[in-house]
């Protein structure tokens, strides 16, 4: 099985940290992006098969859009976004915008690590 | 010119730390462990590795759940942290206490070491009050409601969040019911913030117990944005008594706050004057809107 990519994008670096260490794998090549640009060269040239996204301030600020990241791969990638907002308007705006899974913080690593590696596996290429 | 230069120093030491390598490589062992049920242990060499430690220690804790404090105890014991912290503390000032008693509150500490912080639970510096609040509740969560009675200062809506981060962490119970009831007004903050926080619909007649009988306006103001927040009616006689006890601050904030909330201008009506709920539909119309924006400018 070849190698999986997976892109972590966050504005601050501690929680990059704990969520790459929760989904790393010995299977999996993380990236770790700092800004919206940053992510969207990488889309363009990794085509990952999962990407984490630690805040919801792209999607209210319209920086980013799932649809538009997804023309960017091969194949459509799973996203995660996990912050920590809990209000209903925001969460159900990302879901409805096209993203997998919506985590606030606190998280179980266990969980995360669980469903990153459960998603690469089910998704053979 | 003395003070401003430690202070710069001080930032500039909590800016290298911030991207230090080392704290990522502690991180990453932390979560590691956990994830193969083993216990992270590693031994500090100097007072900055026992600093980056502990900041790591709190990273992992305050964004995850399900990791238990004992799980760090060996830890704690061989890299003599308590001990640590407690000189950090007692050193410090201000913020920088602050931080030291919040980085106390996600390892396991000795008994005499917990009973130090009770000192400072009472603190002429608020934030020092707050971090001190939030170190007892994580390491004496058993004890919770008897420490936050024993406070002689109103919990601010800042401590009442830090407590609910606690919540959502697993640290303490959720049992909002017993809360509601005290006579503590600082316990029936906490009981709301509950409700509010979780969206605990069933809590609706304890709420309206409370707009009843309690004499604090403060409170009764609270409950009523708390019964805003689950969406719940709000016609009943003793709610529109207690809105006509408000100033015209308090009562245009509230009816911005329930156009916020989806309550529509018919129900607004029942509630307020036209002249108070004249700005409001325009507020109503721009929130109704999405605010994910679907098309991106790139």
């Amino acid at each position: 099985m070849e190698h999986k990519k997976i892109i972590i994008f966050s504005t601050t670096p501690h929680a990059v940290s704990l969520v790459k260490a929760a989904v790393c794998h010995s299977a999996a090549d993380v990236e770790c992006c700092s800004t919206c640009g940053a992510m969207i060269e990488r889309c363009r040239c990794m085509s990952p098969d999962l990407i984490i996204i630690l805040s919801v301030a792209p999607f209210v600020g319209g920086e980013l859009s799932i649809e538009r990241v997804r023309q960017l791969c091969v194949a459509p990638p799973a996203i995660y976004v996990i912050a920590w907002h809990q209000s209903e308007s925001v969460v159900m705006g990302v879901l409805e915008s096209g993203a997998d899974q919506y985590m606030t913080f606190p998280i179980s690593t266990l969980r995360l690590h669980n469903k990153a590696i459960s998603h690469l596996r089910t998704n053979l290429r | 010119m003395l003070f401003c230069l430690v202070s710069l120093v001080r930032e500039r030491r909590r800016q290298r730390m911030a991207t230090d390598p080392r704290l990522e490589s502690y991180v990453a062992s932390i979560i590691r462990a956990e994830l193969d049920g083993e216990k992270f242990f590693v031994v500090a060499g100097s007072a900055a590795e026992r600093e980056l430690l502990l900041e790591a220690i709190y990273l992992v804790v305050s964004h995850t759940y399900g990791i238990p404090l004992s799980s760090f105890r060996e830890l704690v014991r061989a890299n003599r942290l308590g001990e640590f912290l407690m000189r950090r503390i007692a050193w410090s000032r201000g913020a920088d206490r602050a931080r030291w008693l919040l980085l106390s509150s996600v390892i396991p500490l000795r008994e005499e070491h917990i009973a130090r912080l009770k000192g400072y639970l009472h603190s002429g510096d608020s934030i020092v009050r707050s971090s001190a609040l939030l170190a007892l509740l994580s390491l004496q969560p058993s004890r919770a409601l008897q420490t936050i009675v024993s406070l002689n200062y109103h919990l601010s809506p800042f401590d009442v969040v830090r407590i609910i981060t606690l919540l959502r962490r697993g640290v303490m119970p959720i049992a909002y019911e017993p809360l509601l009831k005290s006579a503590n007004r600082n316990v029936q903050m906490v009981g709301l913030a509950i409700v509010r926080s979780f969206g605990i619909d069933i809590a609706e007649k304890h709420l309206h117990a409370i707009i009843s009988t309690t004499d604090d306006a403060a409170l009764a103001r609270e409950v009523i944005y708390t019964l805003s927040s689950l969406g719940r009616p709000l016609g009943r006689e003793k709610v529109k008594t207690r809105l006509c006890g408000m100033t015209q601050a308090e009562r245009r904030d509230l009816c911005r706050y329930l156009s916020v909330e989806g309550y529509s201008m018919a129900a607004l009506r029942t509630l307020f004057t036209e002249q108070e709920i004249g700005l409001n539909e325009s507020l109503i119309k721009s929130y109704k809107r999405d605010l994910i924006c679907p098309q991106a400018n790139f």
